[in-house]
Formats: structure tokens, C-alpha cells, sequence
């Protein structure tokens, strides 16, 4: 006997026992197919979202220190504004911190990569001392921790075998060792500006739990051998300070670190901690980042609505028992509370699955994230993925409350529903009232016109977040989940039009009167559709512009780079012996010469271009203006009469520290603060850091540096170009030569690269949607069972039957693309004029890939009608009678 | 004398660029002491970079009211053979310097120390011709009156004294050199002030003492002080109320006797040395305390029995550790030893006599295992 009208907490926990396994648990078991893939779905939906979140940090932890894996973390770094410190700053630096217990670190790095691959990854050389080093772990290491530290591997070798000041002893970490197939001892060549070196592989540096990884593209030298091998005599790229441990840590941080920003301060020198300087750097990425997890979030969106189709059609199903229950005295809370928890356990056991999943899914996301950092932010290199447990409690949150939202309109109609409207079993009525409320639809589209003229928030650190252009991206999904409602009669008509078939008229029926899961299935469909086609329009204006810029640009006929060129922050460079060389080479015309430094201005750190070009009217490279100079002669970066030096920013220049043409800037520099006037804005698509230029003679002169990042030459009229090309790389094996043709096949291929994330993305949100498709006809045909016996007995064969259903997905995936279209377009006004000017500074021209659109509306619709007609053939044999 | 042999043995060996590096045969042909060689001052209190290992050692009893400290501080400088590398005037090459220092609270059962390793350069060197050592941000610098000493403990501790004579230094050996194995090479230069007058202050545990006491200062300077069949040592300086002093050790060898080359050595007021071989004296080993870090065991109240010069038979002496756990753990050398500061006690008469400090190495490495 149960008590339903019992108030007592037994008779209560009986009525949910009651609840849970009658009207939940029965259904789930009934239909084991239909529910796991609803949980499937859900699965995929937060195993996407947790994987971009996963891989995004997994892909730009390699930015680290290499101290962090050697020996720990740094209190401070001192570095340079432009060019490099004097060691001579050590000296200084003791006697300013006297008998204080200050580690001092130096530390040198330059760039190179293998002599056998100099197209390939970038290597990091890193030259430190490798004496004091074992200070490091040793000074801060506390009384128990005696043992082991991995500051002895660097002593205790002897003979030849030691690396102190060498010039050809070199460490590194034992991914670099295996995949090179190194054992201690063995030699390497490697490129290192544009010579070749042999150098022997001393050591590998010993993995440590408790620290970073060793990061695998990380050359480890000793200090003086590295700045003989690299010819940085005396310079250092940074120190690090580290305070040891103790118990007086704090108070002497507290009473050193005054005099350290002092010291920093009278030199112009930049005085950070290890975070502030990794979150500067990541911070460049961070829009990039921010993208990718909000496209992520794609999939789980589409998967909302199709847990709410399923949730609906589960309310239609049960409304008869509802109304029993209802009768029997069950109150609405109770229901709806019911609900609540079909509807936690299923977001549950499906997030759960997700996490894991989303953890193997984020193994196969880095590599192609971090290759889009190096390409086109800074170098690098991605850790191993580890499943970060506040992430997955994050996206498995995520998913349980998403299920519990897409549950809960559902479940407030169940539990609202008066038990004589429910006793009517009924295919139609209920639904989402709110989809059918097209005036909602249109106030959705005006706010997301708003919204996207709104400006862009500023976040603390610099970053942009165009907060305006999401909102109305969301406004315009919601916009469009409405409207599409009024697609339906016109797709109906369209089905019926022309044509005496049965089940096509019968499946244009269906449509002419949507029920709530066909609003939620087209609106699915259509989100899924209409952000991977707006990302279509990004993909595709963005590489119309691109090419454009390519073709403009590259006009040379050849063009010699050092090795490793294809990361922004390559630092290799070609000597000017060489670069002499190749200019008097026969059949060399002319080059552009470009020199490239990294720069600190007003705390971030851009490129500064020292550019010099060919000097021929005619061939020399010309820059796209955004803003153009009054003078774009190849001389026009030479210091005008009035003695000032003119320069041109780049866009995202521009937009970075707010210049325009006519203002001035003080640039840093090795020889003091110098100052140029900004007289042009040009258009670039290299990388999102910002570049100045200003002539080469003004840099070479600033950093005493006459070595170049890369040329173009200008090959003479009737010259064999090919032949040049081959005499080029036979001179210089160091170097990269590439033709024009190949340069811009390169740059293409790296752009498609780095949106391969952004393609897999988008095809696993049309993936669930068409998925959520064959799920809502399963559901539907399986409500429609006494219609599809009375079909049947009219002597429609299973095949027709099939048929219809395949009529009636097509219709829905009509639908959904017909509105996803139109989505996509606004979308994509909103990526290109709003999200993406804002977050990058880049100007695009919009473009509409009519090509791209035809293959998805193909792809789709056959998708669809193949998952409905299999559903149709599958389910066309239901037995009237069988229970719900 | 210190650990240092051994320690000093395998960081050249660590270090050495040279192929094959034994004790007698280098690239370098370093200087050997000579007997009869005549030391000059303040000149031979600097470093002697033609010799190939040399060290400053210090210890010291410091006394603030009712609290003590046991503190140790060594510098030494390690010649390299540079072949085939870069010699830079920040980080060179041809000199590595070690340093140790060591603090012992007694009352909180506190023994604090630190490492470190530098090459020749800008944190790290010692002056030719007069004292002037420094590795990161601890020095020892001759002064007007003596010297001064400027040490720390990662952040733990830091002290600066100022050390003046109270006797002048002294020379061990039998003309003028210390002879450590049967090698003609194996000898050093061994200069002693037995009895510096310290006062400074020094912070311990977010505390600042003003400290007074004694203390005891070593230059050593050599090239090879190797004995191939020996496993380690036991070495004390002691300090004794009557104003003598005692400088004693026992070299152990793997046959399980002492070294012939064991000696002590007296002290008299005035600062004549009276050398004492074994046999002549006694070492015996007393007391035990086992490291939790290493599980070394070490003998650490040893007993020395030995005739007193100034008369009246022989004189036996018990060294009494301040407390027990003083053991250097060894990381950056790699080499652990037990050195710390004990009172002295006349065996007969119960009587506090004077204060030393007791180094004991081999207990935990095999050093010799080390070396070959």
C-alpha cells in the first residue's frame, strides 16, 4: 500500500522511490538505446568543451622558464627593455644586495634548430652557469630534501665529459634525446644563427615530479659556452634573483626587493616576477584562447537543446501518467522534482563520461593549439596533458546544470499540466510556449543589433574581450531558436508541393504542425549549423584577406630566411658576411632586408623591424596601408630633414597602444630611449604582437647588430631563378631559400593549420545535432505508433513508411539549415565587423563561401535522411499496443 | 685540516677538464710545499693560485648571555686544468670555490648549514697577496686589527664578526710544511691562528644576538694531499682555559690503524709547537650518534690521551659535543661529515677545561670508493 498522501519524511521518501523507479528508471529501461545516446551526446558535448579547455592550457604551459624544470622557481627577473644586459650588472647587483643571501642567475638564450630540419620546430638555447646552478636547488632546498637534487648531473663528470665552458657540451631533456635518437655523448648538428655546429649531448637533464617538465625543445649550455657559440660575448638575455628559503624569506624579500626595483628603475630595465612575465606572454594568446572555449562550448549548446527535445518528448509521453499521478495526489513540487532528478543523473552519468572522454579528446586538440600559438603569438611547447581536476569539476558542473536547465522548462509544463488536459494522451499540445512566440524572436534579433555596437571590455592585463559581440552572438542563437518556428509551414508546403505521393504529403503533415521537439530539434540543427557556417564566412574572409596581403607582399622572386622561421619568436638571424655574400651572388638584382627585435614598450612587448629595401622604384616591398605615409618610395623610412626618424606600425600596433599617424613614440633601445614618429598604419596578418619599422640603419646603429632576420631578393631581368635558388642552398646550408611560389603555398598551409582546431570543432557540433535529428524521429515515430498501424493497415509498406520518416528529417534538417544559414551570415558579420577587430585588430574583408555552404547543406541533408529513413525502417513495424 | 682532502679530490674531479686526472699526473704542473720554504704576511694569507688546493677554514664558540653558538665557515678554492674551454673574467674556469657554513644552537637543538659551489668569477674568488675570499654573499677579509667574516644560512641565519688575533698565527709541520703521505707531494702549507677574539652579531630564528667568543682560523695550501689507502679521519682544534691550544688528528686507513702520518700538536702560550706522532698520543673512539639523514654512526665523544709538555705526564681529554646531531649533509660536494663544536673535560678530574671543535668524515661516504 503507499501512502501518497502521507506527509511524514518515510511516506515522502517512499513517493520518490515510488517516482524514481515507476515513472523514471521504467522509461530509461525501456528505451536503453534512446537514453544512452541522449547520455552520449551530453557526453560529447562537455568532453569537447573540457578538451579545448584542457589542451588550451596543456598547449601554452611550455612557455615557461627553464629554471622551473632545472631548479625551481625565480622571485624576480631583470631583463632589458630592447637588446640584451651587460653581465657586468652582476657585479653591481652583489654589491647592492652585500651580505643579504641573493642567488643571482644569468641566464642567455638565443634560438636555433636541427641542422637536418631547418624548417622544422624552433629549439630554445638556454646558456646559464652551470656551477652556480647547483646553488639554486641547493640554497633553497629545505633541511630534508638533501638527496638527489639535479644540480650535481652538471658536475659530476670528468674529463671531456665536463661542460664547464665549453663551447660544445649541451644538455637536454629526454624527449629531445629519444626522438633524436641521442644517447650522453653522442653529437648533433645543429643550426644555431645560420652556422652549423656539431655539438655533443653532455647529458639529459633528469625529469623531476615536483617540477615543470623539461620542455623538449630546450638546449641547456653553459653560459660562456653559449655566448662564444652564439657570439654574445659578455650579454645576457636575463637574470634571475631567487631568495632562498628560510625562515627570514619574507623580510628579506620585503627589504631587498625595494632596492632591486630601484636598481631596475635607474636602468630602465624591467624588474617582474616569473608570473607576471608568463601571464604577459600568455596573455597574447589569451583572446585566441578565449575563442576557441567559447566555440567549444558549440557543441554543449547544441547538446542543451537536444536534451530538452528529449525531456519534452519524455513529458508528452508520460502525460498520461503524469495525470494518474496527479489524480492519485502527487503534487506538482513532487513531479517536478522528479524531474529534477531525471534530469541531474542524466546530466550526471553523462558529464562523468564526458570528463573522461574529454581528457583522451584533449590529447589530439594540443598539438594543433600550440602549433597556432607558435605560428602566430610566441614560442611554445606543449606539456603532456593532465586531466586538471579543477577543469573537470568545472565543465562536469557544466554539464549536470545545462541538463538540469534543458530539463526544467519540460518539467515545469509536466508538472503544471491539469490532470484532465493530461489524461488526453496527445501528440499535440504542450510544447515550449516560449518557441512559439515569434514577437520574443524579433526583440532577440534587435537586442543582439545592440549589443554588438557596444565597445569592447578591457580586462586588467591588457586583454580585450569583445563582450558586446558574444552577448549578441547569444541573442542571435536565441533570436534564431524562435524564428525558425516560422520556417516549418513554408517547408511543409514545400514537401507537399507538387506531388501526389502519400508519405510525403503525410510528412509535410507532420511538419505543418511542429510539436515542441520538432522547434527544438530545427533549432538545434540551425545552432550547430549556423556557427560552424559563420565560422565558414571567418575562416574564408580571413583567408581572402590573407591572400590578397600574401600576394601583394611577396613579390620578390626569392627569399632567404635563418632556420626556423616559421615562429614569431625565431631569433636566429643570417650574418652579414653572409648576407653580403648572397647579395653579390650573379644574378642577384636587389633585397629587401629586414631585421627583426623584440622590444619592451609600456610593459609589452612588441616587434621593432629595422627594414631596408631594394632600391629599384618599382621592386621593393609595398605594404597594404590601413593609414598610409605621404611618402612609400623604398627610401621612405630614412631619417627625413627635420632629422626625425619616420616609422610605420602595424595595425594591431595601432590598436595595441592607441598611435596613429603623426604621433610620436620613444622607443627603447641598447643606446637609450630614441624617438620616431609614427607616419603610416599598415595592414598585417603575421602575427597579433604589433610591429614597428623604422630603417635599418637606425637599428643596426641602435643595436650594433648588422645580421638580418630575412631577405627577399630581386632576381636580374633573364636570370634563371631556379639556378639561384640552388646556389643559395649549396653556399648556405644553414639557411632557409625558398621561392615565391613556395613561400606563399607555405603561408597558406600554416593558416589552414592553424584553423584545423576550429574545423574539427565545428564538425562535431553538426555531428550531435544531426545525431539529435535521428533521436527526435525515433521519438516521434515512436509516439505516432497507432498512426503508423492505421498506415499500416491502409497497406503502407515498411519501405513507405521509411520514406516518410526520411521526408519528414529532411524537412527538419531543412529547416535547421534554411535558419542556420541565415544564422551564419549575421554570425559572421558579427566575427568579422565586431569580434574579430576588437580581440585582434585585423581587418578582414567579408566573404561568403557559397562553396563551402553547398558541400555542409549536402552533407547534412544526406546525413539526415539517412539517420530518418533507418529510423523510419527500424521503428515502422512498432506494435500499437505496445506500452509507452 | 679539514675534510677537505677528500672533498677537494673529488670536485677536481668533477671539474677537471683535463683527461685522466690522478694526483700525480695534470696538465698543470701545480706547485709542491717545499720544506724550508720561507711563508710571508700578509702575502701567503691570500690565495695561492698556483697551488692546486687551498682552503680558509674557520670555527668558533660565540656567547650571547645565557645562549651559545657553534659556527663553522670555510672557503676553499679548488685549481681546474682548463683544456679546450672559454675563461671568462665573470665565469671562469680555471678556479672553482666551495663553501661551507655551519651553525649549531644548542638550546633549540637547531644545526643549520649550507653549501656552495662557484667558479672564479663575479661572486666568487680569492686575492693574491693578501686575504680576500668571497663565494655569493659570504666573505672573509683581512682587516687593520684582523679580520672580518660575513656568513649566512639560506635565510636562517647570518652572522658578522669581526675576528681579532689574540695570538699570532702559527706554521705546522716540521719545517714549515704538514705532511699528509708518504708522496713527497702530499704535503701542504698549514697556517693556524688558534685563538681569535670574535664579536659581531648574529640572527637566528628572526633574532639578532650581539655574540662574543673564540675562535679558530686554517689556511691550508697545497697541491695532492691524497693517501690512497685512506678511508677518512678525525681532526680537532681545541682551545683550552690555560691559553694552549691543541691541534690533533688520526687518519684512518683501510687496514683499520692509523695512519703513520697522524699527528698533534701543542700550542703554548707563547706559540711553541710541540709535534706529537702516534703513538706518542692516543685517539680513542667513545660515544655514538646515528644520522637520521645519512645512518652514519659516529663516534663524536672521542677520548684523547696525550703527554702534556709543559709537564706533569699526560693529559687525557674528552670531547663533549654541544649537541649531537652536527652533521654537514653533503650535496653540492656530495660528501657528508659530522663537524661540531664540544666542550673538553679532564678524564681524571671532571673538570671543564677548554672547548673544540670535532670533525669526523668516512662515516658516511666511502670516500675511498669515491676517489678511485
Amino acid at each position: 500500500m503507499i501512502h501518497l498522501s502521507g506527509s511524514s519524511r518515510s511516506e515522502a521518501g517512499s513517493v520518490g522511490r515510488v517516482l524514481w523507479s515507476r515513472f523514471i528508471w521504467r522509461h530509461w529501461c525501456r528505451e536503453p538505446a534512446m537514453t544512452a545516446m541522449l547520455v552520449g551526446i551530453l557526453a560529447l558535448g562537455v568532453a569537447v568543451f573540457l578538451a579545448v579547455r584542457l589542451a588550451n592550457k596543456a598547449a601554452v604551459s611550455g612557455f615557461g622558464l627553464f629554471t622551473e624544470s632545472v631548479s625551481g622557481e625565480s622571485d624576480f627577473l631583470l631583463r632589458p627593455r630592447a637588446g640584451y644586459l651587460e653581465e657586468g650588472l652582476l657585479r653591481e647587483l652583489r654589491a647592492l644586495t652585500g651580505a643579504t643571501p641573493v642567488g643571482f642567475f644569468p641566464v642567455l638564450e638565443t634560438s636555433g634548430a636541427l641542422a637536418g630540419n631547418p624548417e622544422g620546430s624552433l629549439l630554445r638555447f638556454v646558456g646559464t652557469d652551470l656551477v652556480a646552478l647547483q646553488n639554486a636547488a641547493n640554497g633553497t632546498g629545505s633541511e630534508g630534501a638533501e638527496k638527489g637534487n639535479g644540480g650535481s648531473i652538471f658536475a659530476r663528470r670528468d674529463g671531456d665529459l665536463s661542460p664547464i665552458g665549453k663551447t660544445k657540451s649541451i644538455f637536454a631533456g629526454k624527449a629531445f634525446a629519444v626522438r633524436q635518437g641521442l644517447k650522453e655523448g653522442s653529437s648533433v648538428a645543429l643550426l644555431v644563427n645560420d652556422r652549423i655546429v656539431e655539438l655533443t649531448l653532455t647529458g639529459i637533464l633528469p625529469e623531476d615530479p615536483n617540477r615543470a617538465a623539461v620542455p623538449d625543445n630546450l638546449i641547456l649550455m653553459d653560459l660562456p659556452g653559449l655566448q662564444a657559440l652564439a657570439g654574445h660575448a659578455g650579454k645576457l638575455s636575463r637574470i634571475e634573483i631567487r631568495f632562498p628559503g628560510g625562515a627570514g624569506r619574507d623580510r628579506l624579500l620585503a627589504e631587498v626587493a625595494g632596492h632591486l626595483r630601484k636598481f631596475a628603475g635607474e636602468r630602465d630595465l624591467i624588474l617582474e616576477s616569473p608570473e607576471d612575465r608568463k601571464s604577459s606572454v600568455t596573455q597574447m594568446s589569451a583572446a585566441f584562447r578565449l575563442n576557441l572555449t567559447i566555440l567549444s562550448g558549440l557543441a554543449l549548446l547544441v547538446g542543451i537543446y537536444l536534451i530538452m527535445q528529449a525531456m519534452e518528448a519524455a513529458v508528452v509521453k508520460r502525460r498520461a501518467e503524469i495525470a494518474v499521478l496527479r489524480s492519485l495526489g502527487v503534487t506538482p513540487v513532487q513531479i517536478r522534482k522528479a524531474w529534477f532528478i531525471e534530469g541531474l543523473i542524466l546530466g550526471l552519468i553523462g558529464s562523468l563520461a564526458g570528463v573522461l572522454l574529454g581528457r583522451l579528446l584533449a590529447v589530439g586538440l594540443v598539438g594543433a593549439i600550440s602549433m597556432t600559438v607558435n605560428t602566430i603569438y610566441y614560442e611554445t611547447t606543449s606539456s603532456a596533458v593532465t586531466l586538471h581536476w579543477g577543469e573537470a569539476v568545472f565543465s562536469l558542473l557544466f554539464g549536470v546544470v545545462a541538463s538540469i536547465v534543458a530539463g526544467f522548462i519540460p518539467a515545469r509544463e509536466a508538472a503544471m499540466t491539469p490532470p484532465a488536459q493530461a489524461m488526453r494522451q496527445g501528440t499535440q499540445g504542450g510544447g515550449l510556449h516560449l518557441l512559439r512566440r515569434w514577437p520574443l524572436g524579433l526583440g532577440f534579433l534587435i537586442i543582439a543589433g545592440i549589443l554588438a555596437l557596444l565597445p569592447p571590455v578591457g580586462l586588467p592585463g591588457g586583454t580585450v574581450v569583445p563582450l558586446g559581440g558574444y552577448l549578441a552572438a547569444i541573442a542571435l542563437v536565441l533570436s534564431a531558436s524562435i524564428l525558425i518556428g516560422l520556417l516549418f509551414r513554408p517547408v511543409a508546403r514545400l514537401l507537399g508541393f507538387g506531388t501526389s505521393n502519400p508519405m510525403r504529403r503525410y510528412a509535410g503533415s507532420q511538419l505543418r504542425r511542429p510539436e515542441g521537439r520538432h522547434r527544438l530539434t530545427a533549432a538545434g540543427l540551425s545552432v550547430a549549423i549556423g556557427m560552424s557556417a559563420a565560422m565558414a564566412i571567418l575562416v574564408a574572409s580571413f583567408e581572402t584577406t590573407l591572400t590578397l596581403w600574401i600576394q601583394q607582399l611577396l613579390k620578390a622572386d626569392l627569399y632567404v630566411a635563418a632556420a626556423g622561421s616559421n615562429s614569431v619568436s625565431n631569433g636566429n638571424s643570417i650574418s652579414a658576411e653572409n648576407w653580403k655574400r648572397i647579395a653579390l651572388m650573379p644574378g642577384v638584382a636587389g633585397a629587401d632586408k629586414l631585421q627583426r627585435y623584440t622590444i619592451n614598450l609600456e610593459g609589452k612587448d612588441v616587434f621593432l623591424g629595422g627594414a631596408e629595401y631594394n632600391n629599384d622604384a618599382k621592386r621593393f616591398l609595398q605594404l597594404i596601408w590601413v593609414v598610409p605615409p605621404t611618402q612609400t618610395g623604398p627610401d621612405a623610412l630614412a631619417v627625413s630633414e627635420n632629422g626625425e626618424t619616420p616609422a610605420w606600425v602595424s595595425e594591431s600596433f595601432a590598436r595595441r597602444f592607441k598611435v596613429s599617424s603623426d604621433d610620436k613614440l620613444e622607443l627603447p633601445t641598447p643606446v637609450g630611449k630614441k624617438s620616431v614618429r609614427v607616419s603610416g598604419v599598415y595592414a598585417e596578418y603575421g602575427n597579433e604582437t604589433g610591429t614597428i619599422l623604422v630603417g635599418r640603419e637606425q637599428t643596426s646603429r641602435w643595436f650594433t647588430d648588422e645580421s638580418l632576420s630575412n631577405m627577399a631578393i630581386y632576381a636580374e631581368e633573364g636570370a634563371d631563378v631556379e639556378r639561384l635558388l640552388e646556389s643559395i642552398r649549396a653556399e648556405f646550408p644553414g639557411l632557409v631559400a625558398r621561392t615565391n611560389e613556395r613561400l606563399r603555398s607555405e603561408s597558406i598551409r600554416i593558416f589552414h593549420q592553424t584553423f584545423a582546431v576550429t574545423y574539427a570543432l565545428e564538425a562535431i557540433a553538426v555531428i550531435i545535432a544531426v545525431t539529435g535529428l535521428g533521436l527526435a524521429l525515433a521519438g516521434l515515430l515512436l509516439e505516432r505508433r497507432q498512426e503508423l498501424a492505421t498506415l499500416r493497415s491502409l497497406g503502407a509498406t515498411r519501405g513507405a513508411i521509411a520514406a516518410a520518416s526520411l521526408w519528414e528529417g529532411l524537412g527538419l534538417a531543412l529547416v535547421g539549415l534554411a535558419g542556420g544559414f541565415v544564422l551564419s551570415l549575421l554570425l559572421g558579420w558579427i566575427l568579422i565587423h565586431v569580434i574579430n577587430p576588437q580581440s585582434f585588430g585585423w581587418t578582414l574583408q567579408y566573404r561568403v563561401p557559397w562553396v563551402s555552404f553547398g558541400a555542409l547543406a549536402a552533407v547534412t541533408l544526406s546525413t539526415a535522411g539517412l539517420v530518418s529513413w533507418w529510423v523510419g525502417y527500424r521503428n515502422a513495424t512498432l506494435r500499437s499496443d505496445r506500452e509507452e | 685540516m679539514k675534510f677537505t682532502i677528500n672533498t677537494a679530490v673529488v670536485l677536481a674531479l668533477a671539474f677537471a677538464s683535463g683527461p685522466g686526472l690522478t694526483e700525480d699526473q695534470g696538465a698543470i704542473p701545480w706547485t709542491v710545499p717545499k720544506a724550508g720554504h720561507t711563508l710571508s704576511f700578509p702575502r701567503d694569507h691570500g690565495s695561492h693560485p698556483d697551488f692546486k688546493i687551498e682552503w680558509w677554514y674557520l670555527t668558533g664558540h660565540l656567547f650571547s648571555g645565557e645562549r651559545r653558538f657553534g659556527f663553522q665557515a670555510t672557503f676553499f678554492r679548488l685549481g681546474q686544468e682548463p683544456v679546450e674551454v672559454v675563461e671568462g673574467e665573470l665565469f671562469g674556469t680555471s678556479q672553482i670555490y666551495m663553501a661551507h657554513m655551519g651553525l649549531s644552537d644548542p638550546e633549540t637543538g637547531t644545526f643549520l648549514h649550507e653549501e656552495r659551489l662557484n667558479r672564479g668569477g663575479w661572486d666568487a674568488g680569492a686575492k693574491a697577496g693578501d686575504l680576500d675570499v668571497f663565494n655569493g654573499n659570504w666573505s672573509l677579509v683581512r682587516t687593520e686589527s684582523g679580520m672580518e667574516l660575513e656568513g649566512s644560512i639560506r635565510t636562517e641565519a647570518a652572522f658578522s664578526l669581526k675576528l681579532d688575533p689574540k695570538k699570532n698565527h702559527v706554521v705546522f709541520g716540521e719545517d714549515g710544511i704538514s705532511r699528509k703521505g708518504p708522496e713527497g707531494t702530499a704535503a701542504s702549507y698549514y697556517i693556524t691562528f688558534p685563538r681569535l677574539a670574535a664579536s659581531g652579531s648574529l640572527s637566528i630564528g628572526g633574532q639578532t644576538f650581539q655574540v662574543a667568543g673564540e675562535a679558530w682560523m686554517d689556511h691550508e695550501i697545497s697541491s695532492s694531499q691524497l693517501d690512497r689507502n685512506q678511508i677518512g679521519w678525525d681532526w680537532t682544534c681545541i682551545q683550552l682555559f690555560d691559553g694552549r691550544e691543541i691541534m690533533g688528528y688520526v687518519l684512518r686507513t683501510d687496514e683499520g690503524r692509523p695512519s703513520e702520518f697522524s699527528k698533534l700538536v701543542w700550542v703554548a702560550e707563547d706559540g711553541t709547537l710541540t709535534h706529537l706522532k702516534y703513538g706518542a698520543y692516543e685517539w680513542q673512539p667513545g660515544g655514538s650518534w646515528s644520522s637520521p639523514v645519512t645512518g652514519a654512526t659516529y663516534p663524536v665523544s672521542p677520548l684523547i690521551i696525550a703527554p702534556d709538555p709543559a709537564g706533569g705526564g699526560s693529559r687525557r681529554l674528552r670531547l663533549l659535543p654541544v649537541m649531537e646531531a652536527q652533521e654537514m649533509t653533503g650535496r653540492a660536494g656530495g660528501v657528508s661529515y659530522w663537524e661540531g663544536a664540544c666542550d673538553v673535560r679532564d678524564e681524571d678530574s671532571g673538570e671543564l677545561v677548554g672547548r673544540a671543535y670535532l670533525e669526523m668524515t668516512g662515516y658516511a661516504d666511502n670516500i675511498g670508493e669515491k676517489l678511485r
